[in-house]
């Protein structure tokens, strides 16, 4: 069934200072300037589908992040913070903003609540529409859940993901350790 | 190469990875937006005080689609090759027993509609019991493919595991137990199970099936009685134990609503 999906495709860690010089020459040219949208499409992209868990809105959402990308870029210091950094906070409080916007606040702690009378296949079918990532990082904590997607959907450093969330990296690390033993136990559960 | 994480959590990483990878970009999308801000960036050089973002969302319509598991192509085929290969005689009686299972069920699945499903729980001292029926619309039928189940709906394939339902509360609490029979085949696959001494329940020939797993000192026992003909799960029982204690008991009574 993994065959039906795409695979990742993982961008070497040196990237970031090309990304750079990249970034640097896009204030200006518009070719340099799709080139990062070539490389950082589908990071942002599913670091957005498995924050919001819909394609509609990730789209959306993803577009509005690069749209700011856009706007902001002439604003950019890359001796500041690297690229990547730099666009995946545009990205969280790009989320963050359509939450407020459309959902008023976020679902995320804890599980759905069936109530007896509803239609369980009806609930169940909504819910695949979500992901199964996105219900898994559902469990977590906001900063464990933000930390998980930046390094597995986004594909950031530790860090890229410190510079990213304001954290220092061995809370990042500690994060991340915390949050996988976390999915592990539910994982372990769901096995059962 | 050093392992990124410890090794208790290394197997959760790779998985969650995986789960991240599972997305599928819409080509259309991507190069639409891509014009539209190559677009734009044009206009931010000749017009470097413009800063308006303009409707694009508006610009953004159509090419809409859910990102949802494949079809089962061709699953009748791998179906019939699959089980063919585990009647070999060189297989096991529990893994004939398994194809044998997942073949009834590959036939009756599709002509369930409904099905009712009663638990009786006990955790403590406290005991519950709960009824509830699952119905299937009239364009959703679920069907057993290459040894998983999935539902049909209105043109759409959804893949049903113990994963994607686990999440699930449902009436008894417990989602995974609501939808046993669709869930069996998946298990049976998994091959870690135990075939207990076929017996009769409510007039209907049955054989056991057990499975048990541990996890954060828990462990978790589900025993499935499961119609030899139609390989519909009819009853089942879970225990939850810490030791020799235990922690809670669900027995699960399930009878079908079928076509013809």
């Amino acid at each position: 069934m993994e065959d039906a999906f795409q695979s990742r495709a993982f961008i070497p860690d040196d990237t970031d200072t090309d990304d750079a010089a990249i970034a640097e020459a896009a204030k200006t040219d518009a070719h340099a300037f799709g080139d990062l949208y070539e490389r950082y499409y589908p990071r942002v992209y599913r670091y957005v589908y498995h924050r919001l868990g819909n394609v509609t809105e990730a789209e959306d959402v993803t577009a509005v992040v690069f749209m700011k990308a856009l706007e902001g870029l002439p604003g950019y210091r890359p001796r500041r913070t690297g690229f990547a950094p730099w666009l995946f906070r545009i990205a969280r409080n790009a989320v963050v903003d359509h939450y407020r916007r459309v959902r008023r606040a976020e679902p995320l702690d804890g599980n759905e609540h069936y109530t007896v009378g509803d239609d369980p296949v009806a609930d169940f079918l909504r819910g695949e529409r979500t992901d199964e990532l996105n219900r898994l990082v559902s469990l977590l904590s906001g900063d464990q859940r933000d930390v998980v997607l930046l390094r597995f959907a986004a594909d950031l450093s530790y860090g890229e993901i410190a510079a990213t969330v304001g954290k220092n990296e061995p809370a990042v690390r500690m994060l991340l350790h915390r949050a996988l033993r976390k999915l592990r136990t539910v994982i372990d559960d769901a096995r059962i | 190469m050093m392992p990124e994480f410890d090794s208790d959590i290394e197997e959760t990483a790779q998985y969650i990875a995986r789960l991240a990878g599972r997305v599928s970009l819409d080509p259309a999308h991507k190069t639409q937006l891509r014009g539209e801000l190559l677009r734009r960036h044009q206009e931010h050089s000749v017009e470097s005080s413009q800063r308006a973002t303009g409707s694009l969302w508006s610009r953004l319509t159509g090419h809409r689609r859910l990102t949802l598991v494949a079809p089962p192509a061709l699953g009748g085929i791998l179906v019939a090759i699959l089980l063919g290969l585990s009647l070999a005689p060189h297989q096991s009686a529990q893994a004939a027993e398994a194809a044998r299972i997942t073949d009834a069920l590959a036939r009756s699945a599709p002509t369930v509609t409904a099905w009712q499903v009663t638990a009786q729980q006990q955790e403590g001292n406290a005991a519950n019991s709960v009824q509830c029926e699952l119905r299937l619309s009239a364009q959703q039928r679920i069907y057993v493919r290459n040894g998983r189940a999935y539902m049909y709906s209105n043109g759409t394939w959804y893949a049903l595991s113990a994963t994607n339902w686990a999440t699930y509360r449902g009436c008894s609490g417990e989602g995974q137990l609501q939808i046993a029979f669709a869930l069996l085949p998946e298990r049976l696959s998994r091959g870690a199970f135990a075939l207990l001494p076929a017996r009769t329940l409510h007039g209907q020939r049955v054989e056991g099936i057990r499975y048990a797993a541990s996890a954060a000192r828990r462990t978790v026992t589900v025993t499935l009685w499961v119609d030899r003909s139609s390989g519909l799960v009819l009853e089942a029982t879970r225990l939850v134990t810490s030791g020799s204690h235990v922690l809670r008991r669900d027995v699960v009574d399930y009878s079908y609503t079928r076509t013809a």
